[in-house]
């Protein structure tokens, strides 16, 4: 099961995968970090939107999050 | 039902494409708890490294100096706590790439860091292309959005691995 418009919206970002143990390091960081979720920074490292995954409409919204923020 | 879908987009394999995975050849496992006090592992709820279970003749890791029951506590700078982890580092990887392994020796249980190439296996697997592996290569994929001018994906995964 994979969303071709989640995979190809994420080829504008810099792509990073951050397991166990080391999530809750960002979550410290980030304290609206969700685990399991995505995140989305600016080069500064700043928080620039979120999604939990949850939901029936989980992957429509993130493709427009990773439009509204590329 | 979605949250679980939606994971496995993040994480699952796209398609049957093969494609050129680095690969140290060899297997490895999470220690057990009587290993992880044998070793002294650090680590707190996760325990730090993988136990080499067993290693390809002539293989990257054999000729690095890698044996059987040594522990692999770091690639690089990247603490592994999990086969998942290690996949990472390997799937972010280019075959060729020397690579620093820290590791806790089986029966002196010293740590050493040797120097690995890394070699190079056909996956059927074209998994989402994460182009950085764990919090210890945050900086560097902000200082690469910062050179191209984008922003940074994370991924968060809370797969028990």
């Amino acid at each position: 099961m994979y969303d071709e418009k989640v995979i190809s919206g994420s080829e504008a970002f810099v792509r990073i995968i951050i397991r166990r143990p080391h999530a809750y390091q960002v979550k410290a960081k980030y304290k609206e970090a969700p685990i399991p979720g995505v995140l989305v920074l600016d080069a500064e490292g700043a928080l620039q939107g979120k999604h939990d995954l949850k939901g029936d409409k989980a992957a429509a919204e993130v493709v427009d999050l990773l439009k509204r923020l590329k | 039902m979605m949250r679980f879908f939606f994971i496995a987009i993040l994480l699952l394999p796209q398609d049957s494409t093969p494609r050129k995975e680095a690969s140290l050849g060899l297997e490895t496992r999470a220690p057990t708890k009587a290993e992880a006090k044998e070793y002294s592992l650090p680590g707190g709820v996760k325990v730090q490294g993988q136990l080499v279970e067993s290693l390809g003749a002539g293989s990257p890791a054999e000729k690095a100096g890698i044996g059987k029951g040594d522990v692999i506590l770091k690639l690089n700078e990247n603490k592994i706590y999990s086969r998942d982890a290690f996949e990472d580092f390997l799937r972010v990887t280019k075959p060729g790439t020397e690579v620093k392994i820290l590791v806790k020796r089986a029966k002196t249980y010293k740590e050493e860091e040797l120097k690995v190439t890394l070699g190079e296996r056909e996956s059927k697997e074209r998994r989402i292309s994460w182009q950085y592996a764990s919090l210890e290569q945050l900086d560097a994929a902000l200082a690469q959005a910062k050179k191209d001018g984008k922003k940074v994906l994370v991924g968060i995964s809370g797969a028990e691995t």
